[in-house]
Order: C-alpha cells, then structure tokens, then sequence
C-alpha cells in the first residue's frame, strides 16, 4: 500500500482565503525518500503544514490519504499517534518543559495509540541516550526546557531525536538544513540516514540542493507556484542547482499524470 | 445594579459584623490594653465600613458577596464533626501532611487543633496567640497596640476588624544568631461546623519577631473542606538587622471560601524576605502584602501564583515601600484564569526621596484559558527620586498556539498540550520554593487543577 497518495490537493489560507497549493499530486511508497525543491513562496512548507494538520490552512480541492486513511480528516494528533512526524523548520521553544519529560509524555502517547505498553523512566532514559547518540545531542540539552536558547543546530537536532524516538512510518522534514552551517548540516543529515531502514518514507523539503549531498533522495520533485512541476531522480537537484529556478519557471508545468508516473516509477 | 444597591450591602454587613465584635468583647476576660484595642477595632471598621469599588485599592474586588454572606464566631470548643474533617484533611495532605518532627500548630475554623513541637530549635518560642494572652499578654502588647496605631492612619478596614476579634494566632520569636532549620508550619483547616447556624468565621492573628541575624521558614496553609467560610487573616513581622525570613503560603480553602489575607513585614538593615503566595481560589480571595523596607541594604523577594476558576475571584495586592537607600525587590506574580474566573493584580512600588541605589523588578504575566475568564492587572511605581533602577513589565495572554501545535505534531492531544503548556507556565513559581515537600505538594496540586490530566511528573 502506499504510504502516502496526494490527488490533486488545492490549499488555502484560512485568514485571507490566498490559494497556495493548486493541485498537488504525489505518491510516496514505503522507504522511499523524495526530496521537494522550490523557490520561496512556492508552497513547499504549506504543504508541509497541511499534512501534518496545522491549522490556518483550508483545503478546498482534492485528497492526502495515509496507509489508506483520509489524512485530512485527522486531527493533527491523530496523524501523529499514526506514524506522521513534521521536523519543523523553525522548532518552538517551550519553557518549563523539559525536553526528557516532553519526549517521554509524547513517546508514551503515541505508544499507547498503537497498543504498546508505555515506557517506565528507566527504559525511556535507555531508549533516549541511544537515539541522542545518533544526532550527538549533549545530555545538558535533553534536559533543559524544549529547544529554549538552543541553537540553530541544536535545535534541528532536537527535531531528528525526536525523530528517531517517535519512530514515525512518514517523516517530513521541512527545511532542515535552513540556518545550519556544513557541520550542522552533516550531523542531523547523517541522522536522518540512520533512520532510512527501507520502509520508511520521507519527505525531504528544501530550498537548496546543499542537504541533498547528504541525504540522497530516490526522487526530485520541483514545487512552482503551488504545483509540481517537474519530478525526476536526483540528477534533477544538480540540474536546478547548476541552472536555478528560473529554469523549472520558464518551461510549461508538467501535467498530472506525468507527474505521478515520475512519482511512481 | 444601581450605584446605592452596593453601599447598603455593604453598610448591613458592617452591623451584623459589629454586634458579633460586641458580644465577643464583652464574654472575654482580658487586660485593660487589649479591651481597649478591641474596642478601637470595632470603633474603626464601623466608621470605615466596608471599602466600596470606588475606594481605588478595592476597584477591581467587590465586597459585596461577603458583606451579604452571614458568618459566626464558633464557640471556643471544637467539635468531633470539627475534629475529625479537619484530621481527614490533613492526612489527605501527601507531602506537607502531619510530621512529628515538624514544629506545627493545627487550627480549626480558627481554634487550636493541635500543638505540635516538633524539633524545635532551641530558644525559639512558637506559641499560640490565645496562650499568650492569657498567660503573658505584656509579651505581645508593645506590638499589638503599635500595629494597631498605625492602622487608624491608614484607615484599614479587615486590619480593624481583626484587632475587633484578636483572639487566636501564633506568636513567633526568634532569638539573636538563630538559625531554624525545620520550616514552621500554621495551618488553618475550616470545616463544616458541625452544628446550627451560619458558616464559621475566623479572625486570626500571627505576630513574628526576628532578632537580629536570625533566620527562619514560615509556612501558612489555609485549607477548606468545602464549607462556605470566611478567613481574616493577618500576620505581621518585625525583621531585626540581618534577619531572613521566608514565608510561604497556601491558600486552597475551596470554591466557597471567603479568605482575606495580609502580610507585612517591616525590615530593619540588612534584613531580607521571601514571599511565595499560592492562590487556588475561592469565592472571593484577597492577598495583600505589605513590604516595608525601612532598612538601608533590605531586601524582599514576591512570588506569587493565582488561579481562578469559574465563579472565584482572587485578588493579589502588593506594596513594596522602598524607604532606605540599597534596598533591593524582585517580583514576579503569575496569574491562571479559566472558566469565568476572575483575577487581579495590584503591585505598587513606592521609591521614597531617600531611597537612592534602589533596585526594584516588577513582572507579572497572566495566562487567560477561556473566552470569559478577566483579568485586571495594575502595576504601579511611584519614584521620588532619579538614582534608581526599576522595571516593570505586565502580559495577559493566551496559551501560545504554536507552542500547542507543535505538542500536538508529537501526538498530544489538545487538551494534554494545554494542560502541560499551562503547567509549565505556573511551574516556575513553584520551582522557586525551598521545601521540597511543599514544591512537591504544589506540583501535585496545580496539576490536579489543570483542566487535563498529564502523566506522572517524575522526569520533568
């Protein structure tokens, strides 16, 4: 089954009703990585927040199904507990909350959800010091308040932790390299490449072709204007880095079903 | 309601409250100083009556629902009913519950209960107020009638009332170079009274005295069991030179309760303080504190956490009174209103002419839950002179909704995020109280209140 199928998805903005998504189709199987490119204003991270169900956005055409699951009726909890995971571009700080206690309440959630027993602490700590090696987070971090006077890096590292702890089946990562310098870069990429185990899917979004040295998609979709409209392998980023958007905005969009046929080959 | 309506509940409750005083004076036997200062008390709080919302330190906090409410004096006897919910109460207690190590003395609808000792450092005297009266009342005179003068100057209505009814309370001393260890501990249960007439009223009356270079923990509970009941409470504090006093208190007497409490503490030099105030409602709750820091390099620190919920009204009145020059106040007062739940904050610092190298912080945040939850919020600070430094800052806000989304995004539904959000917020004021058992008992309780329940606490 796939992971996730978007057919034709039109999006707005709830405020001033501003069209931002005009007919996203996509289809994204298990293991499979595909990267999303696209100048700013694009769309891509309204896409993004419409997946993952943040509110301010209406849809007003077509459908995102999940594990076949109409994932635009999901609250956004819901779409969590099932297996979606949004690293966030920019990572909210929580104060008062420590990002331990703040992980274990939502790794148990989510636990609970799919009928697992919840961690106690001793297990939890176990589980968090494995996956905090994975993204070389420091101890003093996990327990400070959530992502308060972190770092950029820092920051986006948490996301990948919390990442690798919520072990979600579809990971969007909006904009993950944005703000990190190379070494950053390098330690949440390799991050995220541990955690390409061949069922889960991926949704890499990014501006710049930089994060794709590191986390090398299965597919290149180009975003313009709120549709896709190019899609290819990863030759597809070099080409857009070498030639820049004006390329992509230059040529008449692909249509849908050429589209999906990239998507799906 | 009419502008009159107000006046004349008021005006009524003011002579049912002086027949009461009355009676009360009449049937005690005591020293000519202190009939006297009785009935000073009820000369002042009839002239004075009930302050209206047109007295500016009352704008946001109408009386009136007290006023109207009818309440007794019980009679000097506990009964079983008493007895026995107020032990069930303070076995409910978890953390602060009874200890016998714990120096403590229990009271009931504002009787003795329970004198407990505990380890009591040496030398230090924690005793009852009616005992001293009683057996050595010359003690307490001085203090008394001087607190009492300066009240006729400022025209302090429950502090009359209070002089009207000085009975019961604790009276605190500690000597010279004494340091307590084991934290004092007042508590005030008020109960069902177990029998005929009106709710209990109490009127009571703490007198501490730290000599100098001393230092010591004062906690002061106020719990309910359900009951309507309306609670005066005062306590009053002389800081000798270098002395540090902390003071916390609990005030979690129930929906129905009326509590009126005052604080005041007056420093000499060199002398700091710590006040945490946790407020968790009632029909209609007032907390004022008065810091006066007479002394040059004093210093006080105001915490405060205030929750309402719908139908309670908590009011918190802070005065700050910078008199001498390097005296130092922080403060930082945070209220939670949900449901129709009303609250105040009123913070005044004074910076008198010769108070220069003052340093004084003002903060108070306030997070609104609902749509018809209020709340008033009035900083104030008056400088008489330009070598200070002095900040105040006050936020209402709502629970930030990216703050909720991004927990959601993690699998947490609306409400857990809310809760854990809104904890986190009063969290702070917690975190700031020295007795692990009462930061225990605290945590416990504001997540009790929280609209959701969270997961067990152990890992934040």
């Amino acid at each position: 089954m796939n992971l996730l199928e978007i057919t034709n998805l039109h999006a707005s903005i709830e405020e001033d009703g501003h069209e931002i998504l005009k007919g996203i189709d996509l289809v994204i199987r298990p293991g499979e990585v595909h990267a999303l490119m696209g100048p700013n204003g694009s769309g891509k991270s309204t896409l993004a927040h419409v997946l993952s169900g943040r509110p301010g956005y209406v849809v007003t055409q077509g459908s995102a199904r999940f594990l076949g699951m109409d994932l635009l009726a999901m609250p956004a909890e819901m779409r969590a507990r099932e297996g979606i995971f949004l690293a966030f571009q920019y990572p909210v700080e929580i104060p008062g909350v420590s990002n331990t206690y703040f992980l274990r309440t939502a790794v148990n959630t989510v636990r609970k959800h799919r009928g697992q027993p919840e961690l106690d602490a001793i297990d939890f700590l176990a589980l968090l010091d494995e996956k905090a090696k994975l993204v070389e987070m420091e101890e003093t971090l996990l327990n400070r308040s959530v992502n308060e006077g972190f770092s950029g890096g820092e920051k986006k590292r948490n996301e990948v932790l919390q990442m690798a702890v919520l072990d979600p089946k579809l990971a969007i990562l909006d904009e993950t390299d944005s703000g990190l310098d190379i070494d950053a870069l390098r330690v949440a990429a390799s991050g995220v490449n541990a955690l390409r185990d061949g069922a889960r899917g991926m949704l890499v979004i990014t501006h710049y072709q930089r994060l794709l040295d590191y986390i090398i998609p299965d597919f290149v979709h180009v975003l313009s204007d709120g549709k896709i409209v190019k899609s290819g392998d990863k030759n597809l980023a070099k080409e857009l880095e070498a030639k820049g958007y004006s390329w992509i905005e230059k040529e008449p969009p692909a249509t849908a079903s050429a589209v999906a046929g990239a998507a799906a080959r | 309601m009419t502008r009159a309506a107000r006046p004349t509940a008021l005006h009524e409750g003011v002579a049912t409250l002086a027949e009461a005083a009355a009676d009360f004076a009449a049937a005690r036997h005591s020293p000519p100083w202190l009939q006297k200062l009785r009935r000073s008390g009820i000369a002042a709080f009839e002239r004075l009556g009930f302050p209206s919302t047109y007295d500016e330190e009352w704008r946001f906090t109408n009386l009136a629902p007290l006023a109207r409410s009818p309440f007794s004096l019980l009679p000097d006897d506990v009964t079983l009913a008493e007895r026995t919910a107020a032990f069930e109460l303070e076995a409910r207690l978890g953390t602060i519950g009874f200890s016998a190590s714990e120096p403590r003395l229990s009271f009931v609808n504002g009787r003795l209960l329970r004198r407990s000792p505990g380890d009591l450092t040496a030398g230090v005297l924690f005793e009852c107020m009616k005992d001293v009266l009683a057996t050595s009342p010359e003690r307490v005179e001085r203090a008394l009638v001087a607190r009492a003068a300066e009240r006729d100057h400022s025209e302090h209505f429950f502090g009359s009332l209070g002089d009207a009814f000085l009975d019961e309370g604790v009276v605190l001393h500690v000597p010279a170079n004494t340091s307590v260890t084991e934290p004092l501990f007042i508590l005030h249960v008020s109960t069902p009274a177990g029998r005929a007439g009106a709710p209990s009223m109490v009127h009571t009356r703490n007198l501490f005295t730290f000599e100098e270079n001393s230092s010591a923990t004062v906690i002061e509970a106020y719990f309910g069991a359900g009951a309507p009941s309306f609670t005066n409470a005062r306590t009053e504090v002389d800081l000798g030179r270098n002395a540090r006093l902390h003071h916390i208190k609990l005030q979690l007497e129930g929906p129905e309760a009326f509590h009126v409490g005052h604080l005041s503490v007056a420093h000499a030099v060199g002398a700091t303080s710590a006040s945490h105030v946790f407020s968790f409602g009632g029909r209609l709750v007032r907390n004022e504190i008065a810091m006066d820091l007479a002394g040059e390099g004093a210093g006080t620190e105001l915490y405060g956490l205030f929750c309402a919920n719908s139908g309670q009204h908590v009011d918190c009145h802070t005065l700050i009174d910078h008199v001498s020059p390097r005296a130092n106040s922080v403060e930082l007062y945070k209220g939670v209103l949900d449901g129709t739940g009303r609250g105040v904050f009123d913070g005044k610092i004074v910076v008198r002419p010769g108070a220069v190298r003052t340093d004084a912080r003002q903060t108070n945040r306030n997070l609104i839950l609902s749509d018809s939850a209020l709340v008033d919020s009035k900083p104030q600070l008056e400088i008489h002179n330009n070598d200070v430094r002095c900040s105040h800052g006050s936020t209402t806000g709502r629970l930030d909704a990216d703050a909720v989304f991004y927990l959601r995004s993690r699998g947490l539904s609306p409400e857990a995020a809310r809760a854990l959000l809104t904890y986190a917020f009063g969290s702070e004021l917690i975190e700031k109280v020295g007795s692990a058992d009462v930061r225990a008992f605290l945590e416990g309780h504001l997540r009790a209140w929280l609209p959701a329940n969270l997961a067990a606490p152990e890992n934040r």
